[in-house]
């Protein structure tokens, strides 16, 4: 039996809600019963969890209809930056149908390293930002409470407006609101340990050193041929971006942590828009591919504006 | 960096690296270039293009697609064909990649 979980009494705006649960029967249950109230209202709905917690829950839900969607959280989300996309053609989909629909999406596990953390957090946080002002869908965001961090579990207060805890419903006092979502996001990044390599360029003609430099460093780190060439395509756009818009110079460092190899790109120009990289670029606009591409290709992008200028990260990992 | 030469089966063969410098002028001498019928673009030694100079590319094969009727790009490189449909692009230009 599939406990149940408050309704929102058909809330007219998007809803973004944590749901607390305890150890992986206790998310079957609840999520369960999330996804067999969403078949009951016959909303389409899309969960992005892990394959394994796929599984359970088709076991638990038995046959579940077409309009009944999921996808590999570990795959999808493996950069959070390209979660909001998905979610944005799911919602397109359903909103030019007309019909309400829900998501589930677990971006956040216990083996997310530190870096990947803040970018997961920063996800739950744009997605208030996203989807501000857009037609009514109930998205839910499962933490394991019993696995995660004391920290990373009160992060969730701040990211949604509500939280599920149990079988009530609270609105958050810690959420952090739309103005602060929307300011430059300034976290710290951890300075680099080990060996770093430098480069600086002014100049368009200079990023064929770069690529380069890209190429032979992520060869020597023991990225693979496919993967390399579109992490240089990635750092090359971020680069070329750096310089017509911030106007140059640039400079590059990167480093490899024991898993991934990192290339930094840094002026002192400032990027304002919270969203950038993570809305579906039209083909018929002129510009605002570059990041949302960088997205799709690398493991992990890290933006940050501060006071003294932009610093964009990429890292790749050997796989 | 990058040129534009007809190869000995007649397929127009772009090699190099084509990156924000000269992304435009490749694009524009591309369209100059293809004059034949039922055009092959040949991207085997197109060693990098970045996302303008695949735009570019795109704009360029489409209007030649509309001159000629159709068009063949062939050899891509497992990047550029990521970010082809990455960008939509195998769904503006009408361009048949193989």
């Amino acid at each position: 039996m599939l406990s149940q979980i408050p309704v929102t009494n058909g809330d007219s705006r998007f809803v973004h809600e944590a749901l607390l649960y305890s150890g992986i029967d206790d998310f079957v249950v609840r999520v369960g019963a999330f996804v067999a109230d969403s078949i009951e209202a016959n909303e389409p709905i899309l969960v992005a969890v892990s394959n394994l917690k796929r599984e359970l829950l088709c076991e638990a839900l038995g046959e579940v209809p077409d309009f009944v969607q999921f996808a590999d959280m570990a795959e999808l989300g493996r950069n959070p930056g390209r979660i909001i996309p998905a979610w944005r053609r799911f919602a397109d989909e359903n909103v030019a149908r007309g019909t309400r629909f829900r998501g589930v999406g677990e971006p956040i596990w216990p083996e997310r390293t530190a870096d990947e953390l803040i970018e997961c957090v920063r996800h739950e946080s744009l997605l208030n930002l996203a989807f501000e002002g857009s037609p009514a869908w109930w998205l839910i965001c499962p933490y394991d409470i019993k696995l995660l961090s004391p920290t990373v579990v009160e992060e969730a207060f701040r990211t949604h407006p509500s939280v599920l805890d149990g079988d009530s419903r609270s609105t958050s006092a810690s959420y952090q609101g739309l103005a602060a979502i929307d300011a430059p996001f300034d976290v710290p990044l951890a300075e680099p340990v080990g060996n770093v390599t430098t480069m600086i360029i002014d100049r368009l003609e200079q990023l064929e050193a770069l690529r380069r430099m890209v190429d032979m460093h992520s060869t020597r780190f023991g990225v693979d041929r496919s993967r390399t060439a579109d992490l240089t395509l990635a750092v090359n756009e971020v680069a070329t971006n750096s310089l017509r818009y911030a106007g140059g110079p640039s400079t590059i460092r990167t480093w490899n942590s024991h898993t991934a190899i990192v290339f930094e790109v840094s002026d002192d120009g400032r990027i304002d828009d919270a969203l950038i990289g993570r809305r579906i670029p039209s083909v018929d606009r002129e510009s605002g591919f570059g990041l949302w591409l960088v997205h799709q290709l690398c493991d992990l992008v890290q933006v940050r504006t501060y006071e003294t200028g932009t610093v964009v990260r990429l890292q790749m990992t050997r796989a | 960096m990058y040129r534009i030469h007809a190869g000995t089966d007649g397929a127009l063969n772009l090699e190099g690296e084509i990156d924000a410098s000269c992304s435009e002028e490749a694009g524009s001498r591309l369209l100059a270039a293809a004059t034949q019928t039922d055009p092959c673009v040949d991207l085997t030694n197109l060693r990098f293009a970045d996302v303008a100079a695949i735009r570019a590319i795109a704009a360029a094969v489409h209007l030649i697609a509309l001159r000629a009727g159709s068009i063949e790009l062939r050899g891509a490189s497992p990047t550029f064909r990521k970010t082809w449909e990455l960008l939509q692009l195998d769904r503006a230009a009408a361009a048949r990649m193989n």
